[in-house]
């Protein structure tokens, strides 16, 4: 397996975001990470990449420990996350940001230049590559956000919710890309609170509620479980 | 011509456009201007500019380029001029290598305060620094049996010395201070080619951000202030032989750390040439304000600097070069139409 979540565990005070959580990905599988606000999505994300300090347990990537690193050498070593409010550098050009990305394989200005241009195309930014990242709306700010994780060439890369807050149109443009990078072989770690895009994209699923993994399979199989169904879609059921 | 064929015509013809020939003929301009016989006023006015303007480009590097806001660096000054001063007064060593010893002293000095204090973010690194900054100076008072304390150090003039950089006219400062000058720019032109450059925008940008795709900070701000330090420790140098006159208030003080943000500031900081146009406009006013209201009521000069910044902020928060761009575009274009 390419990343392995062994028994993590985050306390902010009395309260425990993430409760003994563990789940493995496999290499070239989209995993999707879903669960009610406030379950502890993000919080895993940030325990993944060690911008939280875990509490407990184990991060595996292939042999490594990830758990103690600082977030740049979990980036160098090929885990790579967006951010769920997107943080592109806003006061230099697009380019610029994705070619930043991509100095963390080259330091040579004119390769990374042509890996960011190149990374830029894939997610349909081309157009915007000179303007000031300011200026970019909020998809694609987004987009950004995934071009310039995207040029670290990652081996897992952790979307945190790419597609809130976009309409269904733009919607079905991510997972167009997402799709394109699974067939270059990328794995990837999906949060999503748009539940049709998670079942749709995702190999498997990882349910959180209250800090705790309830569930774990097949899209199908997770949506049909009883204890997600209350957990996460039971009020969308019972009204529907 | 347009942008597109410039590959195709080669190396020689991009020396030729515009936009290199330009600062060209303006350094050829500055080469040849004391051969005009100007007013030594003049000279060291120029020369107060290049010495200023190479201290807002050393700055730039960390504060400008990387966001960081540095008020330490007239400690960095001080620790480049008080080596030097003392082992040229004392032990008669020529400020060449007393310099260097400058240098390394003001370099120790940025590792002291980027080690603790780059894990610090926000106005938490300004206090740091202005902290260090500080005890520099309070330092440099107490240890009076060496540095003379608040007497300061008078670096006696022995007549015409290459060696020990003793000049009895202006020109040798004024070319000294031109090539230190033009060092800083050229710092940070490398710096903003560079992956370092790149780097630090990041930083500037966003530090979560920076290090989620493998961005090192505490290194790459770390080496950023190295860099920016020795750059400022040899203007502490130069400062030493030029004025002869060094003290914990005109080279330590949180004044000057100020002035040298201002200039930074004022021309637009993480611009190559933005220190260099902030000197050229805060070092003049400077003297006019000194004529007019005293140099001995340095207040004034405070109080221009604030009005100052004010409007800067106020009304182009990313300096004035930024209004000299466009206007410098044109101007390129024109030319390249007519050639």
């Amino acid at each position: 397996m390419l990343l392995s979540v062994e028994g993590v565990t985050k306390r902010f005070g009395g309260l425990t975001a993430v409760n003994n959580v563990s789940f493995q990905i496999q290499p070239g599988e989209i995993l999707g990470l879903i669960g009610p606000n406030g379950a502890g999505k993000s919080t895993l994300v940030n325990l993944i990449t060690n911008y939280y300090r875990a509490d407990g347990g184990r991060v595996l990537l292939e042999d490594h420990d990830l758990v103690g690193l600082k977030p740049n050498r979990v980036a160098a070593l090929g885990v790579v996350r967006t951010f769920q409010s997107s943080k592109p550098f806003l006061d230099i050009p697009t380019l610029d940001n994705v070619m930043i990305g991509a100095f963390l394989r080259t330091d040579n200005p004119a390769k990374a230049r042509a890996i960011a241009e190149e990374t830029l195309e894939l997610v349909h930014l081309t157009p915007f590559a000179r303007v000031p990242a300011r200026s970019l709306t909020v998809q694609n700010r987004k987009r950004l956000e995934m071009a310039r994780a995207l040029a670290t060439r990652p081996k897992l890369l952790m979307l945190d919710e790419v597609m809130a807050g976009l309409n269904p149109r733009e919607i079905d443009d991510a997972l167009d890309t997402l799709r394109q990078l699974r067939a270059k072989g990328l794995t990837m770690l999906v949060i999503e609170h748009v539940m049709r895009a998670t079942m749709n994209i995702s190999d498997r699923i990882v349910v959180l509620d209250h800090g705790e993994k309830i569930a774990e399979g097949a899209p199908a199989a997770v949506s049909a479980d009883q204890k997600v169904i209350e957990a996460y879609l039971g009020r969308g059921y019972r009204h529907a | 011509m347009d942008a597109k064929s410039l590959p195709a015509a080669g190396r020689k013809a991009a020396i030729r456009t515009p936009g290199n020939v330009l600062p060209l003929l303006l350094l050829a301009v500055l080469l040849a201007f004391p051969l005009a016989d100007p007013d030594d006023y003049l000279l060291r006015l120029a020369t107060n500019i290049f010495y200023f303007g190479a201290l807002g480009c050393a700055w730039n590097l960390i504060g400008g380029f990387g966001g960081q806001l540095s008020l330490a660096h007239a400690s960095l000054f001080a620790l480049g001029a008080y080596p030097t001063g003392l082992l040229l007064i004392n032990l008669g060593v020529t400020p060449l290598l007393g310099g260097l010893v400058g240098i390394g002293a003001a370099v120790l000095g940025a590792l002291a305060i980027g080690y603790p204090t780059f894990r610090l973010r926000g106005p938490y690194f300004a206090l740091g620094t202005l902290a260090f900054n500080e005890i520099t100076r309070i330092l440099l008072l107490y240890f009076r049996d060496y540095t003379r304390g608040p007497l300061g150090l008078i670096v006696p003039f022995k007549g015409n010395n290459p060696l020990n950089l003793q000049f009895s006219t202006a020109e040798p400062y004024y070319y000294l201070g031109l090539a230190i000058l033009l060092l800083g720019v050229y710092a940070g032109y490398r710096v903003s080619k560079s992956r370092m450059g790149y780097y630090l925008a990041a930083i500037r940008g966003d530090q979560d951000a920076a290090e989620s795709i493998g961005i090192d900070l505490t290194t790459t701000k770390l080496k950023a202030l190295v860099l920016s330090a020795a750059l400022t420790g040899l203007v502490g140098a130069f400062y030493t032989v030029y004025i002869a006159y060094i003290d914990p208030e005109s080279v330590a003080s949180i004044d000057l750390s100020i002035k040298i943000v201002l200039i930074a500031i004022i021309g637009g900081t993480g611009t190559v040439w933005g220190p260099v146009l902030g000197a050229t406009i805060l070092i003049p006013l400077t003297e006019v304000s000194n004529a007019m209201f005293g140099s001995g009521k340095a207040g004034a000069s405070l109080i221009l600097y604030a009005v100052l910044l004010i409007v800067i902020v106020l009304f182009s928060p990313r300096g004035l070069i930024l209004w000299l761009e466009r206007p410098y575009r044109v101007l390129l274009a024109r030319i390249a139409g007519k050639g």
